[in-house]
């Protein structure tokens, strides 16, 4: 069953895909990867670049499925390439005179195709060049299995989960809670074991992770893939802080997992404005898409402002901002606030204005926030569903369709205090003013946990729900100097350095939004000042 | 011998019961069962800080009804049995909460000191008037007064429906109930301005 899962998986994906685990395969058999080339016209010929323990360079260029003459023909130029021109990396010893150079596939390479490519590597290595050796479908099998069969699931529970996630039709939501429960199981079960097993346990997570989303990435299903990585990320953090891991053994494979999240973006970002159907989609109901429509452009704006707040606190340039920006020009005025779930969606959209100083529209966003979350208490309203609830759940609770919420909303919130800081800090007191006889009487929710790493768990075990009352004549002086008071110290001590991490969390975990959370995103700086409008 | 054990089957019945049994314990609370219900998503304990920082913590309390069957038992049973059993649970669980509730209530009450005591003296007019003056009223945002619930032993019910009828008579009973509640308004409004951002 293990060798058919990784059989399945390897013949579904396409070289973007097969790149991070294939690079991850690479960490596993000791080389350090220097460099994987973005989704852009193939750098040198060269996909990969890895060194080995004794200095070797390794160059690979990925192709997918089998080769025959005519793919052979189309892809000779690239490997030329790879086999002649010498890699150049600010990494790599200067200048680089012998590499190996591998063409490595998912499928296989027909009979007379392979004579060919071996008569190729001879003729190139005859005439100075590098040898061309190949890597097909049947040995990448053998290896993924070689290096991580032992972790596939063995506890019948564990490898029902993880079947359900697999075969999860692409184009479905993920199951956030199950995928990231999966996980936490999954470490877990390796809290216990030899800090190489630990290792080892992190390393084949994003192997494991990537079979389970082979569905989704074959539909290309873009935001819920990044989702996945999200919490596989949030697992390895909690996970790392739990047993010690020092950062030099896991670090490797954490960057991986941020190449996989930023290839997603990237590709997002490109894909946008071929959207044909302008992101309304009929298939499965026309009448539906009405609301789903409108969750779709609230998600998508939220994820596509995480990731603007993620480049800005790495000091990354923003790709394709002026595609981003088109459409979030078209789908801005479509966004709902379907529960408090989505308010973390909003926060990341205004903090993103905030960063790329864009102060007036950051001021709009929290307004209209502020304005939308206080309306659902006024004249006996009923509040709106806490981040605890899925979008199901909360849409179908806010538009009083039966569902199985059993509880009430009315005067409590898990994100007001963060919104009513967000506003004290961008100096809307004429807004705070207006709301505060309704926000005083609203309890302020938040999940304190007994040790921060928790704040990584989906569920924490031990912890306070603190129901925080606002004082009835509030001080805006006292108001604005705790939204200048900086919460990083509440973060676990994993994230302490790593708060570019936050603003993709808050959008996966939003019952993890708090005021802490919010205010250590919202003070944390870029290392370096990047001037990419979003 | 692996017969059928037809979870679906019996995971749908058991659903259906725990429908009946959650609507029959909601019965028993009475005033409460209107309450705004909360549910803790994870953590063990919560705290409620009210506004000027006074603090509550609360560990949560297990409240729990049980029964036994026997095999031997089920076989002779039908669904309107197991219906039964249910609903007399239910009842059981609900009288509990109910009990929970109260005591609850009246810690908070003898906490605050908000407590008026009859000194064994039959229920009156008075008693009850002088009752409101102690109570919380809240208005909505016309003004209008939020309704309010009275909470008595069943011994007394037939008493309190006398008083409530004599009141309906009472010309100065009446007067003074509109004072209480046009004092309660201004004190209400005046809780309210103090609801403000200063500087």
């Amino acid at each position: 069953v293990k060798s058919k899962i990784v059989e399945n998986w390897l013949t579904k994906v396409n070289e973007l895909t097969f790149t991070i685990p294939f690079a991850q395969l690479l960490l596993s058999k000791g080389q350090k990867v220097v460099h994987i080339s973005s989704q852009g016209p193939m750098e040198q010929g060269k996909d990969i670049i890895a060194m080995d323990a004794t200095g070797r360079v390794h160059c690979y260029q990925l192709k997918c499925g089998n080769i025959n003459a005519g793919s052979w023909s189309k892809i000779k130029s690239e490997i030329d390439d790879l086999v002649e021109l010498p890699p150049v990396h600010p990494s790599l010893p200067e200048p680089v005179t012998e590499w190996e150079a591998y063409l490595v596939t998912n499928g296989d390479i027909a009979n007379p195709t392979a004579r060919n490519i071996a008569d190729y590597a001879e003729s190139k290595k005859s005439k100075g060049h590098m040898a061309l050796r190949t890597i097909v479908g049947r040995q990448l099998i053998a290896e993924f299995t070689a290096y991580y069969d032992k972790f596939l699931p063995i506890d019948v529970t564990d490898l029902h989960t993880f079947l359900d996630v697999y075969n999860q039709p692409g184009d479905f939501e993920l199951d956030v809670p199950k995928f990231k429960c999966f996980f936490e199981d999954f470490f877990d079960a390796n809290s216990d074991v030899s800090r190489q097993r630990s290792v080892e346990a992190v390393r084949a997570s994003l192997v494991l992770c990537h079979y389970m989303l082979a569905n989704k990435h074959a539909a290309e299903n873009r935001i819920e893939t990044i989702k996945a990585y999200i919490l596989l990320l949030a697992s390895i953090y909690d996970f790392a802080e739990r047993v010690g891991l020092d950062d030099s053994l896991w670090t490797d494979t954490e960057q991986l997992v941020y190449e996989a999240i930023e290839m997603q973006f990237r590709l997002l970002a490109e894909e946008l404005p071929d959207d044909v159907d302008d992101y309304v989609y009929t298939k499965n109901g026309v009448l539906s898409e009405t609301i789903a429509f409108r969750v779709r452009s609230t998600e998508l704006i939220g994820y596509l402002a995480a990731y603007s707040n993620y480049c800005f606190l790495r000091g990354i340039e923003l790709c394709s901002a002026d595609k981003v920006a088109h459409c979030i020009s078209l789908l801005d005025g479509s966004r709902v606030v379907g529960g408090e779930r989505d308010i973390p969606l909003f926060i990341n959209r205004a903090i993103s204005l905030y960063f790329y100083d864009d102060r007036e529209a950051a001021n709009a966003e929290i307004a209209k926030l502020v304005n939308s979350v206080v309306s659902t208490h006024l004249h006996r309203g009923k509040g709106m569903p806490s981040p605890y609830y899925d979008a199901i759940k909360s849409i179908m609770w806010m538009h009083g369709l039966p569902t199985d919420i059993r509880e009430g909303f009315r005067h409590r919130s898990h994100c007001l205090r963060s919104l009513v800081l967000l506003a004290a800090l961008f100096g809307l007191r004429d807004l705070v003013a207006t709301h505060w006889r309704v926000i005083s009487r609203i309890a302020q929710h938040e999940m304190v946990p007994k040790n921060p790493v928790d704040l990584l768990r989906w569920r924490m075990s031990e912890g306070v729900l603190m129901c925080e009352y606002p004082q009835a004549t509030q001080s805006w002086r006292e108001l604005v100097s705790e939204a200048n008071s900086d919460y990083a110290f509440t973060l676990p001590n994993v994230l302490q350095g790593r708060r570019h991490f936050l603003p993709l969390l808050l959008n996966v975990m939003p019952h993890r939004v708090s005021h802490k959370l919010v205010l250590a995103l919202v003070h944390s700086t870029p290392p370096r000042q990047v001037s990419q409008p979003s | 011998v692996a017969l059928p054990r037809y979870p679906a089957l019996k995971a749908e019945l058991e659903r259906w019961f725990l429908d009946i049994f959650q609507a029959i314990a909601n019965k028993e609370l009475g005033p409460f069962a209107d309450a705004q219900h909360l549910i803790q998503h994870e953590g063990t304990s919560w705290v409620l800080q009210r506004e000027g920082g006074n603090r509550d913590e609360t560990e949560y309390q297990e409240i729990a009804v049980e029964t036994v069957l026997a095999a031997a038992d089920i076989r002779h049973m039908n669904i309107n049995d197991a219906v039964m059993i249910a609903v007399e649970k239910a009842k059981e669980l609900g009288a509990a909460q109910m009990q929970y509730h109260l005591r609850t209530l009246n810690a908070a009450i003898e906490k605050s000191g908000n407590v008026v005591d009859g000194q064994g003296q039959p229920l009156t007019l008075d008693l009850l008037l002088e009752l409101l003056e102690g109570m919380h009223v809240s208005f909505d945002e016309s003004g209008n007064a939020e309704p309010l619930t009275l909470i008595v032993p069943p011994a007394l019910a037939p008493r309190v429906r006398e008083l409530m009828i004599e009141a309906e008579h009472n010309e100065s009973a009446k007067a003074r109930y509109e004072q209480i509640i046009e004092r309660k308004r201004a004190e209400w409004s005046e809780e309210q301005d103090r609801r403000k951002l200063v500087d």
